[in-house]
């Protein structure tokens, strides 16, 4: 039991009992909405009491890396959730995509290619050893000779030097150029800081172990089935945490984790199924929030295959028989929306409504003749119900789409691996990561390397992805970003289609959420610090 | 002597087809399309990364070469590790044995104190009109329900109504033996549906095949009550189809029992080899299967020996054909 | 050429029987040929099998418009159910057909081959039998690709090794008969013996294993693509509607309901159908004891 250091008023104690009572209720969503702040899809006050204890969740799927446990060459979404628990970043996101101190207590940018980064002075490593400058260039150092997927979104970095003085510890990035991505890149778990001293000398194995300066340490962990985490006692702000201990069951049976919300034997719950808010609408002391993922659902054409794909007019025209408004409605319940190359909640991000694609007519009968086949895998049933839609918009402009619904392992194969690509058309999706500027580096194959069987890489394309980059956000940066959108629509090769929801459930009856409205890095946990334990 | 050289001969058959098992399973992880290398790395991965994997799992070696390392280590007790977990494959299926066993035995318990003497009386009351066609549909209901749809229903209805259990926090009773017992009670109680109703009718069939016999028909003329008929003559005979249906049911419980653990997400070996299928985790896959072959092989072994106690003439019939 | 006349009269007896007495037999049979009937209408009606989804219209309650209801992408589930019956019976009878014909064919050239024939015919069975069904038509459906091929391919593999060890047993005791003895001594050709001497008086046994083969396709086929290795959308089979609606099964119960019982109506007859078949093919005699 943990109280936190905050002195309570009665108001706040009031306002709290207020708030919850509202969110608790169900049907009465409008009126819990009304009291959220700003940036926040779910909202508990941060002063109040947590009766602390044990906090039983039920999530999806695990981790599942070949780097094991090693948050440096971690590539999913959930890794990066379930490691962000333990490792902590330089900094963090907070509302509107707003970059938060986290490890780094502050930072400066005295010119536009170099950052300095003061960190936090009470820092320290679940083992009781402080978290100093050389862990954190000897992290990045690390990532940077992995040749990880994270070290990509990085950046042009020139160099990383140790520029403590005295007790202060302090950490200096240089650009090579201006890249603006790169304070969210860092935000993200890839950018973890490691306990670099144990790591070098072998006493500590990344891959096998987690070993970070964050709120939670691991108590146990069986792949695939369940995690047991502990409050983190060295943790710098310790005292805030209103979870004791953590357990997270995995059940990949959406039914199974509705369930058990229902019957309260979890109480928190993810859901990439967009049905689950109104699934959960009618189950006693269960609320639902939708988070908006910056995550996204696009088409990939086969440009380089022989079929009708490799004519780029074709492929705008079915580019633009699909009606991406209605896919959001019939296909992801509404809870998405349309969006563009720059994820549609990003700051400075393009409108999907002003492109091409949106803007054109097809006549009925334009595709009259045509003969494609559609691949998605059948392990995401929002991919499915995406796919079944586009076939029948398709078919409905007089094409005969065939789709096929695979296993992951037989779509990576025809779709990715394949050279060329054998498909005509296939849906998946993206993280959309928290700056409009990196989910960009992947429209270029020759760095993205996995669509190089069916696009080409384009130099006004590429120069144009470069350019927005090096601009500071603002209103420059979004005209940048537009020609990006407009390039990537006219090509025709790799279309954004809509957002990716995200739902999660929770037992408003024994604990308060923190839940941004939107996130980059699908980390739904990134509110946790924040959690509640209720009174029950 | 005689019964000793055919005990001989079932293990040998049991041994081959163990090998034969061993070769499809391999072949048919092999066969799988999408690399493991695709589905593990996902498509942002550089070619680099695939490279070391495919090295790493041996997989860019002959398929012959592959085999015989595998069927060599398996020899040695060694199934390899899971490419997810890292962790020795026997020591991940050690750890989920107890969860599915723990619910066959359930099931199979229920299955048997409601089959057997449901499947009794209906036999016995075979030759009336009205019963027959009652306990037929009735039996014919239990083994026409697909599991997984009554799993959903009962997963529904537990998890609205307070009903006592809840359906999360699955407890394994290598864990706490009671509580893990209780969170077996609704998977064993569905699975058991099926599992009754085909013992009820094979008991039924057994029992009317006795009842043919002309043993029968003496016992009756020489005025043996009816529940002394029963105990002494019929159930004994017909002892054998019931055993065999035994042995059938718990391997199928012990390798079959799927959808059941994923609706009621338990942590056994049926939803840990749906896992590693999509992950194309080849050495989860091989050994999972090899694992419930050898339970069928093992179980028709002992049956076969304990008919021949039963029923000396088994041995020799076995040996005629 | 007695003994084949003498089986054949008693089958024909058996099924004649069938026709005047039991109304199990006719229920069951009603039942079959009305879901039968059903699915071809749902292709044949206008209108009816318009598989286009409306906005707005997901998840709609049975009314007279939807009289099941409408789906995740707010289609008819009555469309979608009749196209699923249809599908599930076409794989289902479509691989109880190749299982009989392969079961048959084995079974019976064991029986009648003997020694390592009949030696490799029944380890082979073995081999398939030892693997649990779910697990063989998983890894099956996982190696071919998840779809209605797969599933096919599975429930003749899962079903061929019990078949072919009833057929054996029952072709196994035919052989050693007269009528097959002296025509092997008369010089009639073996094929033409197994067809015209053993396969006539195993037809009795294979069409009861046939039937009771159908209900653990339906089973199977349903299984398979519950788990997502069967029939894959957009087409429709009573396992994927199930599966659907074990999701959506608080605010939509009657996805599951409508396939679920479909599913348990199909089956039911099907085994009944089997029963009542057994009962007269290979009728016994028992002694009443209450």
């Amino acid at each position: 039991m943990r109280s936190k250091t905050k002195t309570l008023t009665g108001v706040a104690v009031v306002a709290a009992l207020v708030l919850s009572a509202c969110s608790g209720q169900n049907g009465d969503s409008d009126d819990a909405e009304l009291d959220l702040p700003d940036g926040y899809a779910a909202y508990d006050d941060p002063s109040a009491d947590s009766a602390g204890g044990t906090l039983s969740m039920q999530l999806d799927y695990d981790t599942a890396e070949t780097g094991g446990l090693d948050p440096a060459t971690a590539e999913i979404a959930r890794s990066w959730t379930i490691m962000g628990l333990v490792y902590e970043s330089l900094v963090s996101i907070g509302p509107d995509f707003e970059i938060e101190p986290e490890l780094a207590s502050s930072w400066e940018q005295p010119d536009e290619t170099t950052y300095v980064f003061d960190l936090q002075p009470d820092a320290t490593f679940s083992n009781g050893r402080p978290v100093s400058a050389d862990d954190v260039v000897g992290s990045f150092e690390r990532l940077l000779e992995m040749a990880a997927l994270w070290a990509g979104q990085l950046g042009p970095i020139e160099s990383i030097e140790n520029t403590s003085e005295g007790d202060a510890q302090q950490v200096t990035i240089t650009l090579e150029r201006p890249y603006t991505p790169l304070l969210a890149a860092l935000a993200n778990t890839p950018a973890a800081i490691l306990p670099m001293e144990e790591l070098e000398a072998g006493d500590f194995d990344p891959a096998e172990e987690m070993l970070g300066s964050g709120a939670f340490s691991v108590a146990d962990h069986r792949q695939d089935e369940y995690w047991v985490f502990e409050a983190n006692q060295e943790w710098w702000n310790a005292d805030s945490l209103g979870v004791d201990e953590l357990r997270i069951e995995i059940s990949g049976d959406d039914q199974t984790r509705l369930a058990g919300l229902r019957d309260g034997s979890s109480q928190f719950s993810n859901f990439s199924n967009p049905d689950a808010l109104s699934l959960l609408e009618s189950a006693q002391g269960v609320t639902a929030a939708s988070q908006t993922q910056s995550d996204f659902f696009y088409l990939m054409f086969n440009a380089l295959g022989d079929s009708a794909m490799a004519d780029q007019e074709t492929r705008q025209l079915v580019n633009a028989a699909i009606d991406r408004e209605q896919l959001v409605d019939v296909a992801l319940a509404g809870a998405a929306v349309p969006t563009g190359v720059t994820p549609a909640n990003l700051p400075d991000a393009c409108s999907a409504e002003t492109l091409q694609s949106a803007t054109t007519e097809v006549e009925a009968g334009a595709l009259e003749g045509m003969a494609l086949s559609l691949l998605v895998y059948n392990s995401d049933p929002s991919l499915v119900a995406i796919g079944q839609v586009v076939q029948q918009q398709l078919e409905a402009a007089g094409a005969t789409v065939e789709l096929e619904s695979l296993d992951y392992g037989s779509y990576a194969d025809r779709v990715y691996t394949a050279q060329p690509g054998q498909f005509d058309l296939a849906l998946g999706w993206f993280a959309g990561y928290a700056d409009p500027s990196m989910v960009t580096s992947w429209w270029d194959p020759d760095t993205a390397i996995f669509n190089a069987g069916f696009m080409e890489s384009h130099d006004d394309l590429n120069a144009a992805i470069e350019e927005a980059r090096g601009l500071e956000p603002g209103e420059e940066r979004a005209a940048a970003l537009q020609t990006v959108c407009e390039l990537v629509d006219d090509y025709s090769e790799m279309v954004p289609l809509a957002t990716r929801p995200q739902v999660v459930g929770y037992r408003s009856d024994s604990l308060g959420i923190t839940l941004l409205s939107d996130e980059g890095y699908g980390d739904f946990l990134r509110g946790i610090v924040d959690f509640r334990m209720l009174e029950s | 002597m005689q019964a000793l050289l055919w005990a001989g001969r079932r293990v040998l058959t049991g041994l081959v087809t163990l090998f034969g098992i061993a070769v499809l399973v391999f072949m048919a992880a092999r066969i799988v399309p999408g690399q493991t290398a695709d589905v593990l790395l996902g498509p942002l991965a550089t070619p680099e990364q695939r490279e070391t994997l495919t090295e790493e799992m041996g997989l860019n070696e002959g398929l012959l070469t592959q085999f015989s390392i595998w069927i060599g280590n398996v020899l040695q007790g060694d199934f390899g590790d899971s490419i997810v977990s890292r962790q020795p494959v026997l020591e991940e299926l050690a750890l989920r044995l107890p969860v599915t066993a723990t619910i066959a035995l359930l099931a199979l318990l229920m299955a048997l104190l409601v089959g057997i003497p449901v499947g009794t009386v209906q036999a016995l009351r075979a030759s009336r009109k009205g019963g027959a066609v009652a306990s037929r549909i009735v039996s014919g209901l239990g083994i026409s329900v697909p599991d997984f749809v009554l799993g959903a229903l009962v997963v529904l209805a537990f998890s609205t109504l307070p009903l006592g259990i809840t359906i999360g926090n699955f407890t394994s009773v290598t864990d706490t033996f009671w509580r893990g017992v209780a969170s077996s009670l609704l998977p064993a109680a569905v699975l058991a549906v099926f599992c009754a109703a085909a013992t009820a009718r094979t008991t039924r069939d057994a029992v009317l095949g006795v009842l043919v016999e002309p043993y029968i028909q003496a016992a009756v003329a020489r005025g043996e009550r009816p529940a002394t008929i029963v105990r002494r003559h019929v159930l004994r005979n017909s002892s054998i189809p019931i055993l065999t249906l035994t042995a059938t049911l718990l391997a199928y419980l012990l390798g079959g029992a799927v959808i059941i653990e994923g609706l009621f997400n338990v942590p056994g070996i049926g939803s840990y080899f749906i896992l590693a299928m999509d992950r194309r985790d080849y050495a989860v896959i091989q050994a999972g299967v090899m694992l419930a072959a050898v339970v069928f092989v093992l179980m028709s072994l002992l049956v076969e020996l304990s008919s021949s106690l039963i029923d000396p003439r088994v041995s020799t019939i076995g040996k005629a054909s | 050429m007695t003994g084949t006349a003498a089986s054949r009269a008693t089958a024909a007896g058996g099924l004649r029987k069938l026709r005047t007495s039991d109304p199990v037999f006719f229920t069951a049979l009603g039942m079959l040929t009305l879901l039968i009937l059903a699915s071809v209408a749902g292709r044949l009606i206008p209108g009816l099998n318009d598989g286009t989804s409306s906005v707005g219209g997901r998840f709609e309650a049975p009314s007279l418009a939807h009289p099941l209801g409408t789906d995740g992408l707010g289609r008819s589930l009555l469309a979608r159910l009749l196209e699923g019956i249809g599908t599930t019976f076409m794989l289902s009878l479509a691989a109880v057909v190749c299982t009989a014909i392969i079961a048959t064919a084995l079974g019976i050239i064991a029986a009648y081959a003997g020694g390592w024939a009949r030696e490799i015919v029944m380890r082979i069975g073995d081999i398939l039998y030892a693997f649990p069904a779910i697990l063989l038509a998983l890894l099956i459906a996982a190696s071919l690709g998840p779809g209605g091929t797969a599933a096919l391919a599975s429930i003749v593999l899962v079903t061929v090794p019990l078949m072919t060890r009833m057929v054996g047993a029952a072709a196994a005791q035919v052989v050693q008969r007269d009528f097959v003895t002296n025509a092997r001594i008369s010089g009639v050709a073996a094929p033409l013996i197994m067809v015209r001497h053993v396969l006539v008086n195993v037809a009795g046994t294979v069409i009861v294993q046939a039937t009771y083969a159908l209900s653990v396709a339906i089973l199977v086929e349903g299984g398979l693509s519950f788990l997502g290795y069967g029939v894959q959308l957009p087409a429709s089979s009573l396992g994927l509607l199930a599966s659907e609606g074990n999701v959506y099964m608080l605010t939509a119960p009657w996805i599951l309901i409508a396939s679920g019982s479909t599913m348990v109506i199909a089956i039911l007859a099907v085994n009944l159908l089997g029963d009542c078949l057994r009962d007269r093919l290979e009728p016994r005699k028992a002694v009443d004891l209450t």
